[in-house]
């Protein structure tokens, strides 16, 4: 095989970075130092010293929306991901009906968001949804309830419509590595009589442990800085009921116009989602071990 | 472009638009307009944008075979306004169709209720700080009547959750499971589209008063002239700009608009209208002694947000009137000790 001079390689790169290194990370720098200021996005910028961040550490609806932001990581770790890896484990086997279950799980993702959100907010709509409707034609007549205006259930409805959404994600995840591990271990694995949950718990786990870790993460940090699907259902209501971190930051930015103070929970945002992904990862890799 | 008032305020005291005062007195371009829909664009003596798109009001919809049906009357005063949804509650419909998901749909009734109770100087005062007060009487009580209403039932179950964006709010008036409906006269335009048929049945009345309120009954709630346009002070093609808008603003873009069901804001629209719908929204306006704008548009966008939040609390009874009203008026002193 020739060569590749390493210049040839930084000139591929060089596009790519360029672009990263200005949408992704020249603005966390730049969020940093706007956070400093009273500024509307235009005009004048007023030095205002720490009293964003000070706002911020008191702000009772920034607390909640980080609050949220945790149900929702939880959630989804030991939502998604379970729901994910067993979909995979029951489609790994090839046969027709997997082949045509696999196409179908796999719809929710190729929607866009806010198709999604829309799809979502149709079927809970409390007088002609999907869910109502069923369940009072299943005998609860008097059953009514109310998905995403009731503030103690908004969040829950929502997060439901989200792991719907991202199931088929890791589910394909899950499924590739599956595929990836050799027969040749569950063959060995028979003639020492292995039942099929210890095929399970010896074989496929262990070998899937990076994958759930990759998945783990990319789930964490999805769920912290988590926005359109909230955005478009409730917009973070009723009265910041399901607000997250994210879409606060947004309507303090843009819909207030305070863009220092939106700049601010941004870039708290980003040093929690951060921390958090880097403890995480720091964590599970001692224990490779 | 903007619906004038606060948020355009922002750009002209950022010294980004353009101040088009020259270019409208040019060739009189100015009496294309109706002075009204100008004004919301005016600070000091001078012209920050021309509304291009539609005079609105927000009227109390209903149905009109629904309260016979109920045997109800148009309501003129907030007591028999009670009395009228009490009798539908009974009928078995919902009185009020609302979705209140979007925020901006509630406070339409707050909008309302704070001009019939304090008259129009109640918000005027609180939003130019001249001895008013976000957190004064008329604010508080507008949100005791919309706990009332509340409590009466008046409004679909799930309020909060309901999007008015999908029309959710509609769907109940189709089903024939909601009587009344406040909204835009936009809504017009939708159900022509949506459901003709229910035309047939269907008219609008003025908000009712109250026998203590200051505010005068033909007062609406709407805008004077929506989609206004302003140009770019950094614009290089200025004059290209204002010769687009002129563009926009004449004979023919004026019928259209009107076809579409949209009063355009320009002089002599009323002779294209030859729907009675459509002459009545007009005749509201015309005959409206002031148009409050939308406080979501008039208010800068900071207090705005502190309005719209507390609204959806109000409907879900998770913060009192008083609290409501006090949370406005902080935001409103933070806002303007900055200044």
């Amino acid at each position: 095989m020739q060569k590749v001079s390493k210049l040839t390689i930084f000139l591929f790169l060089l596009p790519a970075l360029l672009i990263f290194s200005l949408y992704m990370v020249a603005p966390i720098p730049l969020s940093a130092f706007y956070s400093f200021f009273r500024w509307k996005g235009f005009g004048e910028r007023v030095f205002v010293g720490l009293n964003n961040w000070v706002e911020l550490i008191g702000d009772g609806i920034f607390h909640k929306a980080l609050f949220n932001n945790f149900k929702l990581v939880f959630l989804s770790l030991f939502g998604q991901l379970p729901i994910a890896l067993a979909l995979a484990i029951l489609l790994a086997k090839k046969t027709k009906t997997t082949d045509i279950l696999k196409t179908i799980y796999f719809v929710p993702l190729l929607m866009s968001s806010v198709a999604v959100a829309t799809l979502w907010s149709n079927i809970y709509d409390p007088n002609f949804g999907l869910l109502n409707m069923f369940l009072q034609t299943i005998g609860f007549e008097n059953l009514f309830i109310d998905y995403l205006g009731n503030p103690k259930l908004a969040l829950y409805s929502v997060i439901v419509a989200i792991n719907w959404r991202f199931i088929p994600f890791y589910m394909i995840l899950f499924l590739a590595a599956i595929k990836n591990i050799p027969d040749e271990l569950y063959e060995a694995s028979r003639v020492d009589g292995a039942s099929k949950w210890e095929n399970f718990r010896y074989i496929t786990l262990p070998l899937l442990r990076p994958t759930i870790i990759n998945a783990s993460v990319l789930s964490l940090v999805g769920s912290l800085k988590f926005f359109d699907i909230v955005y478009v259902l409730t917009g973070g209501g009723p009265n910041n009921a399901s607000e997250l971190m994210a879409t606060y930051m947004y309507k303090n930015a843009f819909n207030s116009l305070r863009m220092g103070y939106g700049s601010a929970i941004a870039l708290a945002l980003f040093i929690i989602a951060f921390t958090f992904s880097i403890t995480f990862m720091k964590l599970t890799r001692k224990g490779d071990k | 472009m903007s619906w004038g008032g606060g948020p355009l305020k922002e750009y002209v005291d950022a010294d980004k638009v353009m101040d088009m005062t020259e270019a409208l007195k040019q060739d009189d371009w100015i009496e294309r307009f109706v002075p009204a829909g100008l004004e919301i664009a005016r600070f000091d003596e001078n012209y920050y944008a021309v509304p291009i798109t539609g005079m609105r009001a927000v009227l109390m919809f209903y149905r009109t075979d629904i309260f016979e049906k109920a045997g109800v009357e148009i309501p003129e005063t907030y007591e028999e306004f009670k009395d009228v949804i009490v009798q539908l509650k009974d009928a078995g419909y919902i009185p009020l169709s609302l979705a209140n998901k979007n925020r901006w749909t509630g406070s339409m009734y707050y909008m309302y209720l704070v001009d019939r109770l304090g008259g129009k100087e109640a918000f005027l005062n609180a939003a130019s700080r001249d001895g008013g007060s976000f957190a004064s009487e008329a604010f508080v009580r507008a949100g005791e009547v919309i706990q009332e209403l509340v409590d009466l039932g008046a409004f679909p179950p799930g309020v909060n959750g309901l999007d008015e964006d999908q029309g959710q709010s509609r769907q109940l008036l189709y089903a024939d499971r909601a009587a009344m409906y406040l909204m835009g006269d936009w809504a017009y335009g939708l159900i022509r589209n949506e459901n003709p048929a229910m035309l047939e049945n269907f008219s609008f009345f003025r908000f009712p008063v109250f026998e203590d309120g200051k505010g005068d009954p033909t007062n609406l709630v709407g805008s004077p002239g929506g989609n206004m346009y302003s140009v770019a002070k950094s614009s290089e093609h200025q004059e290209a700009a204002i010769e687009f808008l002129k563009y926009l603003s004449d004979e023919t873009a004026a019928k259209q608009l009107v076809e579409l069901g949209n009063l355009a804001p320009f002089r002599g629209v009323e002779e294209y209208l030859d729907d009675p719908f459509m002459v009545d929204i007009y005749n509201a306006l015309n005959n409206a002694n002031y148009v409050q704008l939308y406080y979501d548009q008039y208010l800068p966008p900071q207090i705005a947000q502190a309005h719209l939040d507390t609204i959806q609390g109000l409907f879900g009874k998770t913060i009192t009137p008083e609290e409501a009203a006090e949370k406005v008026e902080e935001e409103a002193q933070k806002y303007f000790d900055e200044k």
